[in-house]
């Protein structure tokens, strides 16, 4: 018996990082979920992964910028039995935009006068409009549902900035708090809650790779700035999604819920 | 369960939302300590859930009385050998047959009353509940502010605000402190919840107040006690320093 049991959930860009974790976590809990992400390859890997541990899971390829693609998803997971949870998950720096964009990745984090408008506009997209798309698409199935929720990726970074992440990343992140607040004021009504999560320095993937670029020196800094002397995990945040999910957080909404070891007080 | 074999103190444990955080870890495993400044209270509640068949014990503590504190917590070494929860939970809002005070009738001695209840005893209990915390190399202090402490408030009084804003501060700061011994100190503020302390005199003050908040309704004291439980659990890890509103959307910061 899990604390998610019946309840289905969408995760956004769940085949990785910070979201596999939470698909997994969740479906632990007893969830149906929906996995999306935007690459087919990895979304393979990570449903599979989910359908071995025993878990409900459904794999959804579909570009979340892309307007007709995101009312398709939602029209399927409608027929598959509607939806209670959403997790929009699905984010990237201007590192991952290039990446995904080039193919070439690059270490060092950008300043705002070496953004170029493409890379600008890609991190917009997916981390904001892409958001909103989800959220647009969900709320008709989220309102048929009893205990409606949406949970939102902010970051510490959207709190106070941060010297590994860029500005539009930044900027996203502080807006996704601003567009949880609204959510949580006009779907309140409707029995549904919005909060959203804002991470600290947590140990992902993508972390991973960057940390070990820094100097040790660099690496203790930044660790010394964290109460608990120590970075995340993603499942510490994984952890928190399902909380959010669970009917434990029913009076809980508009919230940033800080998961930063103490770095930044809010 | 979650909370099996640890054990949690909470101060205020008698009544409201005490009570009902004093429930809710009990029902994920946890031993509890009842705390309460009421006699008579303290051993029905306490009675209460031992009838039920939960594993409590209690003690009689004014948390403004910094020699009772010691010795309570002395005898929780004593008894138990550590302590792994502490909830500081005991707080006063003063209120005229339902309706705050205005600052300039604020009584000097309500002042005082409303600090060392809600601020003093907060540092006291912490103070002695940190040694026994790191003698188990773990820990969670969860303190519980109130919205009135975020922003401002239209039903409790200055006093009340000020020290809850300042129990917020106490929190981040002793989220600084104890980091490395595996010891997390976080607030929780609660806005409208259903009990005796939002007593408002008028049905229809109340009904335009509800119109405020996002869900549509009050919150119940089991929803205070859940973000309680849910910072208790391993889980809640690298939340440190935090404030968790549940206040149904009302303020959002």
């Amino acid at each position: 018996m899990g604390i998610l049991d019946g309840k289905q959930v969408l995760v956004t860009g769940g085949a990785r990082g910070i979201g596999f974790e939470i698909a997994k976590k969740m479906a632990g809990e007893g969830a149906k979920v929906f996995v999306n992400d935007v690459k087919d390859e990895i979304l393979d890997i990570a449903v599979t992964e989910l359908l071995k541990a025993g878990f409900n899971a459904e794999g959804y390829k579909a570009d979340i910028t892309d307007e007709e693609a995101v009312a398709k998803m939602f029209h399927i997971i409608e027929k598959k039995g509607g939806l209670d949870v959403l997790v929009n998950n699905a984010g990237l720096s201007i590192r991952g935009v290039h990446a995904l964009r080039t193919g070439t990745v690059e270490h060092d984090v950008k300043k705002v006068t070496e953004i170029g408008l493409m890379d600008w506009n890609g991190v917009l997209n997916i981390n904001l409009t892409g958001t909103f798309l989800c959220t647009r698409a969900a709320v008709p199935l989220l309102k048929k549902s009893n205990n409606g929720r949406i949970i939102n990726m902010s970051s510490r970074a959207g709190r106070a900035g941060g010297s590994v992440s860029d500005i539009a990343y930044v900027t996203t992140k502080a807006g996704i708090i601003g567009f949880t607040k609204q959510c949580a004021i006009e779907l309140g009504a409707y029995g549904i809650t919005a909060n959203a999560i804002a991470p600290g320095v947590i140990m992902s993937e993508w972390l991973k790779d960057h940390w070990e670029n820094l100097s040790n020196e660099r690496q203790e800094t930044l660790l010394n700035s964290i109460p608990l002397k120590r970075t995340g995990e993603p499942q510490e945040i994984a952890n928190i999604c399902v909380f959010l999910a669970s009917d434990s957080s029913s009076y809980i909404t508009g919230t940033t819920l800080d998961a930063n070891g103490g770095s930044y007080l809010s | 369960m979650e909370l099996t074999g640890r054990i949690a103190l909470v101060t205020g444990a008698a009544k409201g939302i005490g009570a009902e955080i004093t429930n809710g870890l009990l029902k994920k495993g946890a031993k509890v300590i009842l705390t309460d400044i009421n006699m008579e209270n303290l051993i029905s509640k306490t009675n209460e859930f031992r009838e039920e068949g939960y594993d409590v014990d209690s003690k009689l503590l004014d948390v403004r009385e910094e020699q009772q504190v010691i010795e309570a917590f002395k005898w929780i070494d004593e008894k138990y050998g550590r302590l792994d929860i502490l909830v500081n939970n005991a707080g006063l809002s003063p209120k005229v047959n339902g309706i705050r005070r205005n600052t300039h009738d604020i009584p000097t001695s309500e002042w005082d009353t409303v600090l060392d209840i809600n601020l003093k005893g907060t540092f006291l209990c912490t103070r002695e509940a940190l040694p026994l915390m790191q003698k188990g190399k773990w820990g969670r202090v969860i303190s519980i502010a109130s919205q009135a402490g975020r922003t401002g408030s239209r039903v409790s009084g200055t006093h009340y605000s000020a020290s809850k804003a300042g129990i917020i501060g106490f929190m981040r700061t002793l989220a600084t402190e104890y980091g490395t011994f595996g010891i997390t100190a976080n607030s929780i503020a609660p806005g409208p919840i259903e009990t005796d302390l939002l007593y408002i005199n008028d049905s229809g003050k109340i009904d335009t107040y509800i119109k405020n908040i996002p869900v549509g309704r009050l919150g119940k004291a089991q929803e205070v006690a859940s973000a309680v439980t849910y910072l208790c659990s391993v889980d809640a890890g690298f939340i440190n320093g935090a404030t968790i509103d549940v206040n149904g959307g009302l303020f959002m910061l």
